[in-house]
């Protein structure tokens, strides 16, 4: 599989550098790494993929995200969540996400999630409940 | 219970996120001095019985409010077990919730690999570690009240801060097990602080100990 172009959003530190490693191995390369959201940034450079832990998921995830859309296009937009709520991932894909990952889901499922999702444009890790969209 | 003379810490990290755990595992078992006697989603009580752990990570961003009762629940099965609290939230709130449920440590998720290996290894040697973002935000009220401390009252602040018990400060300072949980008593309402931990970092950060 050829290397994405991926901007990383999550909180830095031990954990962060342990998710890159994993990001790797699904095909993704680190174009860089932002604990907020730069749109500036995804609007210039257009990664192929964004991949957002949000720090704290609410309705106003959903609105990051359509900004994100609106910013690039063509970006295959990941959510990386501990929320295990059904109507805010509904939301969020209703906004433009293209997959919902969980923090339950092995380091396995998270790759094969993220592929899944660059292969049909669209993933929602199982635990998140029952959604229009294929679990791998 | 840790004994000084053991150059190994035995970590059992208690992590419903697989990535998570891992990070830590792996970040933790590099270090020479550090061994990952276990690990779990939540917590079995026998598994923390039989893994004779020196040092309990827990994860407390899934349920807070169970805090309390998973502390003590290792607490039983462990009785000098060191705990230590992790949190996306760098908030000296949960900091205190934390404490006062028990804990002996806590850190934030987005520290380096080598300020977690600080944090276990702070716990091993001191007993206690907070984060120093939110350690000095918490003694803020305690550094303006800390001169009303008597002088026997520092005496037994300082030996907490070196981690001992109220048995082994009576015997240090010759006073009864009664008198020294009266002096802790004294310590914490004249500090407003409700942990043993919170004095000890007291006692480290104002040059007690």
């Amino acid at each position: 599989m050829d290397s994405c172009e991926t901007y990383l959003v999550t909180q830095p530190g031990f954990f962060a550098a342990y998710l890159v490693k994993t990001l790797r191995r699904a095909g993704l390369q680190i174009l860089r790494l932002n604990e907020r959201i730069d749109y500036e940034y995804v609007r210039k450079r257009a990664p192929q993929v964004i991949f957002w832990d949000p720090d704290y998921e609410s309705a106003a995830t959903a609105d990051s995200v359509r900004k994100l859309r609106r910013c690039s296009p063509q970006s295959t937009i990941c959510l990386y969540t501990s929320h295990v709520e059904t109507e805010w991932a509904r939301s969020c894909f209703t906004a433009g996400a293209n997959a919902v990952l969980t923090k339950y889901a092995s380091d396995t499922e998270i790759v094969a999630g993220i592929r899944v999702a660059l292969r049909i444009g669209t993933y929602a890790d199982y635990r998140i409940g029952d959604l229009p969209v294929t679990s791998a | 219970m840790i004994s000084p003379a053991s150059t190994q810490t035995r970590v059992f990290v208690i992590e419903p996120q697989p990535l998570l755990a891992r990070a830590i595992c792996a970040t933790l078992s590099a270090q020479p001095d550090v061994t990952i006697a276990g690990s779990a989603a939540f917590l079995d009580p026998g598994e923390v019985s039989t893994a004779a752990a020196d040092i309990i990570v827990i994860d407390c961003d899934t349920d807070l409010g169970m805090l309390a009762d998973i502390i003590l629940q290792c607490r039983r099965r462990a009785p000098d077990v060191r705990i230590c609290v992790l949190s996306m939230s760098l908030s000296a709130d949960i900091m205190m919730q934390a404490i006062s449920a028990g804990a002996n440590g806590y850190i934030v998720k987005d520290i380096t690999p080598e300020a977690l290996v600080t944090s276990i290894r702070s716990l091993k040697h001191d007993g206690f570690y907070a984060d120093p973002r939110l350690s000095s935000l918490m003694l803020k009220r305690g550094d303006k009240r800390g001169s009303d401390l008597s002088p026997r009252e520092r005496d037994v602040a300082r030996l907490i801060g070196q981690g001992l018990s109220n048995k082994e400060i009576g015997g240090r300072l010759a006073l009864s097990d009664k008198t020294v949980k009266n002096h802790v008593a004294n310590i914490f309402a004249k500090l407003n602080f409700t942990a043993r931990t919170q004095v000890a970092i007291y006692a480290l950060r104002n040059g007690l100990v």
